[in-house]
């Protein structure tokens, strides 16, 4: 174990510990820990330094733990997961499974990371991943089925979080095309898959899920309030393990049946969170920026937009509402 | 079985001029037929149509046919006036021709490639799929450029 996981490990609890403390215990020097205390700076753990009382992470980190996981899982679901990966640090969970997929991770694998270097967001930015604070996971899938058969896979994973999170009892979940989970209009979570087209066996898809739990202040602070946490939401949260295993209950079950009956098995239920119906929106593409009516989805999990009267399909893009001459609102 | 070892096999067919060919590999087999007679295997053969250059869209649910024999997708590819390998966008999308936008692009007209390599990501709702060459050679053509949407079955790359 690297000194920055020890330093992470001993201050886990919440509690401040003092500088001396912690070199005596991991023998190492008080400029050691300075040093290293600006290192967890660098992986978005938040550290309140107080004269006299020494280093906190103020309220604490929880740990990713197999064992935990096992207990809040069905045994169903459990022995479905074929190969279980609980990393510390990874470049992003996706990436990471893109590469065991070569060692034949096959349906289903996953893997659940403290915290992502280059975690992976929309194509153009990435997913902020402060280390601890979230949730990173992704799955391997395996469907016989070519990828023309995957539309709205990523639709129907968003739903498969707002069904996980419904044991909460959250009022205000919605989903935002095709990807986001929102709580009032901000962000909780996203979705990312990717997906390999093997002739023989189908596709396999690696599904990418980031779900804040306490995101840090500097963070919230950078992205102006628009994303959200289950800490916000609830005021407190539980284990993230127990959170992780609702999400992966959701998946195991609504996965095969996604790959029996398609997507227009589950646009009426995707329709009634979504977030963007009726509203006026524009829809940045790579190369073009479309203004319109949110209609909807189709049973394709294709966006609906009416521009000038007539209804177009979209199935690319980032979506904002409000429009170009008014200032957004909701 | 490796696809590109059924595709290996499929060349060797043509090279060679040997009628049919049955390999088997523990459980699973399969039999390629020049002269497209009933192909019968172990395994599901329906992703191989998929893969196969066809001038059309070919629906998921072509299985029981036979496999389209080499020289039929020669005459198919050249009826669309694209000569060489035809790699083609397998579901609704966008095209991406870069990793990222700003980055250099996967692959440059002219470029040697190498099967397995990645050619483009078409993305559809937040779904990337990585499109590789599943035949080494040079890349001829790009037939679509980053940002365009494109349809199932429509051409995006030709390797010679």
């Amino acid at each position: 174990m690297k000194r920055i996981d020890e330093v992470i490990q001993l201050l886990a609890d919440g509690q401040f510990h003092s500088g001396e403390d912690i070199g005596k215990t991991l023998g190492i020097s008080r400029s050691a820990i300075w040093k290293i205390t600006k290192q967890l700076d660098d992986v978005g753990i938040e550290i309140h330094r107080v004269q006299g009382r020494g280093y906190c992470i103020p309220g604490g980190i929880q740990f990713y733990s197999e064992d935990k996981l096992k207990q809040f899982l069905s045994q169903d679901a459990f022995e479905r997961l074929k190969n279980i990966a609980i990393l510390n640090r990874v470049n992003s969970t996706n990436a990471f499974l893109q590469e065991k997929i070569k060692e034949d991770w096959t349906s289903a694998s996953l893997c659940l990371a403290e915290y992502q270097s280059e975690g992976k967001g929309r194509r153009d930015r990435s997913w902020l991943s402060p280390y601890g604070k979230n949730i990173y996971m992704s799955l391997v899938w395996e469907f016989v089925a070519g990828p023309g058969a995957l539309n709205g896979l990523t639709l129907l994973v968003g739903l498969a979080i707002i069904k996980a999170l419904s044991k909460f009892n959250i009022t205000g979940l919605s989903l935002k095309w095709p990807n986001d989970v929102m709580w009032n209009g901000n962000k909780l979570a996203g979705v990312l898959t990717e997906i390999n087209v093997d002739d023989i066996n189908g596709c396999q898809a690696i599904i990418g899920i980031g779900l804040n739990l306490h995101l840090p202040s500097k963070i919230r602070n950078q992205l102006h309030n628009q994303i959200t946490d289950m800490q916000t939401i609830l005021g407190a949260y539980p284990d993230k393990n127990y959170i992780t295993a609702l999400i992966l209950e959701e998946l195991l079950t609504l996965l095969p049946e996604f790959e029996s009956k398609g997507f227009e098995h589950f646009v009426d239920q995707w329709r009634g969170y979504d977030h963007l119906l009726n509203k006026q929106i524009i829809l940045h593409t790579i190369q073009d920026k479309v203004e319109g009516v949110a209609q909807g989805v189709d049973h394709t999990g294709a966006l609906e937009i009416k521009v000038d009267g007539n209804i177009k399909k979209f199935y690319s893009g980032e979506a904002s509402i409000g429009s170009v001459a008014k200032p957004p609102f909701e | 079985m490796d696809i590109r070892k059924i595709r290996k096999l499929i060349e060797l067919i043509d090279e060679t001029g040997v009628a049919e060919i049955e390999i088997k590999e523990g459980e699973e087999s399969v039999r390629i037929n020049r002269f497209g007679g009933q192909a019968t295997n172990a395994i599901p053969m329906q992703p191989i149509y998929q893969q196969m250059p066809m001038p059309t869209a070919a629906p998921a649910a072509a299985s029981g046919q036979a496999t389209p024999s080499v020289a039929e997708n020669q005459v198919a590819q050249e009826e669309e006036g694209l000569k060489g390998h035809v790699i083609k966008a397998p579901m609704v999308g966008t095209m991406y021709t870069s990793p990222q936008p700003g980055t250099d692009p996967f692959v440059l007209v002219g470029q040697k490639v190498e099967v397995g390599d990645i050619l483009c990501i078409v993305e559809a709702m937040k779904m990337f799929n990585h499109i590789e060459a599943d035949k080494a050679g040079t890349v001829s053509a790009k037939l679509v450029d980053n940002g365009q949407p494109v349809e199932y079955g429509q051409p995006l790359f030709v390797i010679e």
